[in-house]
């Protein structure tokens, strides 16, 4: 049974927008964290559970009742991060809060809470009296003696020093075999949400959207020393790309610059830029000292409009849509190729669709404006045909599988992650991949301003990412090892998936030659 | 407003010194210099002795005229404010209905409203409580009502997931915001002191305010510098009282 679930919330603050199609579920006695980069909204999200805000849309239910069925009587207990406690009264008192419309015997229950976080010697001081985590104990004991089911905190924990917040954390955990409650733990400190959590929910920003749902592997009890384990240290370097890359665009969209001297580069969540992910891991940006901040984008219109305005400075981007914005801005220049992928999209249908001219009405599936896009209007325009001939159906890429075994649509475009999947539970037939088609490749893009003021720097970040691709020609284990944590795949995955992709030594000699071949398709 | 309570008697001794030296200077210039006519200030020593006498005569009458006075207004005040700040702070709709006439007021000289209060309700002592009623009360509502609007909106939400009832939850706004609410109690304290000797100077039988106007009258420049001592003094202990208490009635403020 689900403690609390979560379907599809909205709110906007302002007509600025906080939180967008959240959805995400906590079982009886589980522990999950929402984790996110500060401002992503999830205190919003968290006040939302508690009925301190209202969504705008979408329904929250609480032990299988709607919320504000649930409200009438009932309450979650909640431990904020300021203001733990009423500091007017003392730590006796505060407990006493809690315990108003309880019948027990109050002083021996106020004494017993107080004991297990070992505050029964302050009982008569006041909370500003004591320090910082013996403050956070009084909030937990005041959450346990409300005797609730589902306990909320509220980066709780975040002005406690490292000791001390790893002594609460453990003491979380404690209390929480002990009783067995629902906690449902806000938090930006990964490795917080990592010790603590059956599940992490990863949340992005601007506005507030789930990025990820992470099941933790780790079997309660957990002991301080997880903390060192390798997995764990694995899943938390993942985890801190997704949230820097979060914080950074957050910090962009504001107008701030993110870090003022490192230069930026958008980039695709792809295997494809693992030879960036492995230069970073290995240091050899240090090395060639080019302090540089990696961004991963999953909206590529907001990664492209980042970079017209210059909030990054260079982009990467696949070769049509290079193409495409070199004529729109004249200033802009091709200055590295990365890769070619070779098999990694795909035309498939229900039906076999043989030959290709036969596609002609069909209604595909893509997503518009995007590589997708291209893919079928290059493959159309090499078979005598073009995009009219055809009915397209704009969708998003984890939609358009479920589109096609459904039969919504007869055939889509689909690539990885998702062709895999799509392949796996329908019988589809594969019409044509970008392995026939080899012009897919992805390459970075700057402003000619940028490139004349940091010829040194471009020279620099094609000679890292030239020694990278080499280590994986030599050592694909090691260099498997190191990424697929850091895109958030295994290792088995994206072994598979890096077969599909050359890799260029960055000189844009290949590029060049596919330019000219899709030129006209791009027109 | 946070009172920091001297901890040491050695933070006194500035102003002790400094005191003692001012005496001793005062002292000086009207005994043994001329420089100023004793008309218009008249030696330490002249002074005291007219205090020395006035004790014998009716100022014991006066001095405690003048703080019954200022308590009664200054209780009813407080009593008087207490709710409608509360109901303010809860309802914007009494805030806006109520806001635009406690600025009127607030905006009047209590002077101004002499002659009408004599008109309605005589020279008595109601005529001198509702003047300094009007004076105070305006003022410590919109304090009091400030005081309960700053109370951490997280306090708020923490009561509602503590399912407090309406009681519970105004009980602990209150009890939240009562040290500041205190502190501007001393800062409007000093209000109704210049307040009441206004008033007693232009309509009074008694009270520091009317001896000091008596002492004018017959040219006994002493005793107005008695009667204006005496103000200080009696200012300066009120608000001693106030500090000490409030680290006394709130030790988490410490």
């Amino acid at each position: 049974m689900a403690d609390i679930e979560v379907q599809k919330i909205y709110k906007s603050f302002d007509n600025k927008k906080v939180l967008e199609n959240i959805s995400f579920e906590v079982k009886e006695g589980e522990i999950v964290s929402i984790l996110g980069p500060s401002g992503c909204g999830k205190t919003t999200l968290l006040k939302c559970i508690l009925g301190l805000e209202t969504p705008d849309d979408g329904k929250i239910f609480v032990e299988s009742e709607k919320q504000l069925e649930w409200l009438k009587n009932k309450r979650i207990a909640y431990v904020p991060q300021k203001y733990a406690n009423f500091n007017h009264l003392t730590i006796e008192q505060n407990i006493l809060a809690a315990l108003q419309n309880s019948t027990q015997n109050k002083n021996q229950k106020i004494d017993q809470i107080l004991k297990s976080v070992g505050l029964d010697k302050h009982k008569k001081m006041y909370p500003g009296w004591l320090s910082g985590g013996m403050q956070q104990r009084l909030a937990l004991a005041r959450a346990l003696a409300q005797n609730t089911d589902i306990i909320a905190f509220d980066e709780s924990l975040n002005a406690l020093d490292v000791e001390t917040r790893h002594q609460m954390q453990e003491l979380i955990l404690e209390l929480w075999a002990e009783g067995k409650k629902t906690i449902l733990f806000v938090t930006h400190d990964i490795e917080e949400a990592l010790f603590l959590s059956k599940r992490v929910v990863v949340m992005g920003t601007r506005p507030g959207i789930v990025r990820e749902i992470l099941d933790i592997p780790f079997s309660y009890p957990r002991k301080s020393t997880l903390r060192f384990d390798e997995e764990f240290q694995k899943i938390r370097r993942a985890l801190s790309y997704i949230i820097r890359s979060e914080t950074i665009k957050s910090k962009l969209s504001e107008g701030e610059p993110a870090e003022s001297s490192a230069f930026k580069i958008g980039l695709y969540y792809w295997p494809g830029n693992s030879p960036f992910f492995y230069a970073q891991d290995k240091g050899l940006f240090n090395k060639y000292s080019l302090p540089i901040e990696l961004i991963s984008f999953s909206d590529n219109r907001q990664k492209i409009d980042y970079w017209k305005s210059d909030k990054i400075d260079v982009l990467n981007v696949t070769v049509d849509t290079a193409l495409r914005l070199i004529k729109e801005t004249p200033e802009a220049e091709i200055i590295a190729g990365l890769n070619i992928s070779h098999g990694g999209d795909a035309l498939i249908s229900r039906e076999n669709i043989e030959p290709i001219k036969k596609i002609k009405g069909k209604k595909i599936a893509l997503e518009k404006g995007e590589i997708s896009e291209f893919f079928l209007k290059y493959v159309l325009y090499k078979n005598g045909l073009n995009l009219s001939d055809v009915v397209i159906k704009d969708m998003k890429g984890d939609e358009i599988g479920a589109a096609l075994i459904n039969g919504s649509v007869d055939a889509a475009v689909l690539w990885e992650p998702w062709l895999s999947k799509a392949i796996e539970l329908s019988r589809t037939n594969i019409i044509v991949t970008s392995k026939d088609y080899p012009v897919f490749a992805d390459v970075l893009i700057a402003k000619k301003d940028f490139i004349e003021n940091h010829t040194e720097e471009i020279k620099k970040l094609k000679n890292i990412w030239q020694e990278s691709t080499d280590f994986y020609s030599k050592d694909k284990k090691d260099f498997i090892r190191s990424v697929a944590p850091i895109v958030g795949l295994s290792s088995q995955e994206l072994s598979q998936q890096l077969e599909k992709i050359e890799f260029f030594d960055g000189s844009t000699d290949e590029i060049t030659k596919i330019s000219k071949e899709i030129e006209n398709v791009v027109e | 407003m946070t009172v920091h309570p001297t901890k040491t008697t050695r933070a006194y001794w500035p102003a002790i010194v400094s005191v003692l030296f001012l005496l001793g200077l005062w002292y000086f210039i009207t005994e043994h210099t001329g420089l100023i006519n004793p008309l218009f200030l008249p030696s330490p020593i002249k002074v005291v002795t007219s205090a020395i006498s006035l004790t014998t005569g009716s100022l014991a009458i006066d001095v405690f005229a003048t703080v019954t006075r200022v308590m009664i207004a200054f209780l009813l005040s407080i009593i008087a404010a207490l709710p409608i700040a509360l109901l303010m702070s809860e309802s914007k709709f009494f805030k806006r209905l109520l806001t635009p006439y406690i600025d009127f007021v607030r905006y009047i000289p209590v002077p101004v409203l002499i002659p009408l209060t004599i008109l309605f309700f005589g020279i008595g002592e109601e005529a001198k409580i509702i003047l300094l009623f009007i004076g105070t009360f305006f003022q410590i509502v919109l304090l009091f009502d400030s005081d309960l609007m700053n109370v951490p909106k997280d306090y708020f939400d923490l009561a509602y997931s503590l399912n407090f009832t309406t009681f519970q939850r105004l009980k602990m706004k209150l009890q939240a915001a009562i040290s500041e609410m205190y502190d501007n109690m001393r800062i409007s304290l000093g209000l109704s002191w210049s307040y009441v000797i206004i008033v007693e100077l232009v309509a009074a039988q008694t009270g520091i305010g009317h001896m000091i106007k008596e002492a004018q009258r017959f040219s006994l420049t002493s005793n107005v510098y008695v009667g204006i001592l005496l103000m200080g003094i009696i200012g300066f202990i009120s608000d001693y009282l106030f500090r000490k208490s409030y680290v006394k009635f709130f030790p988490y403020k410490k």
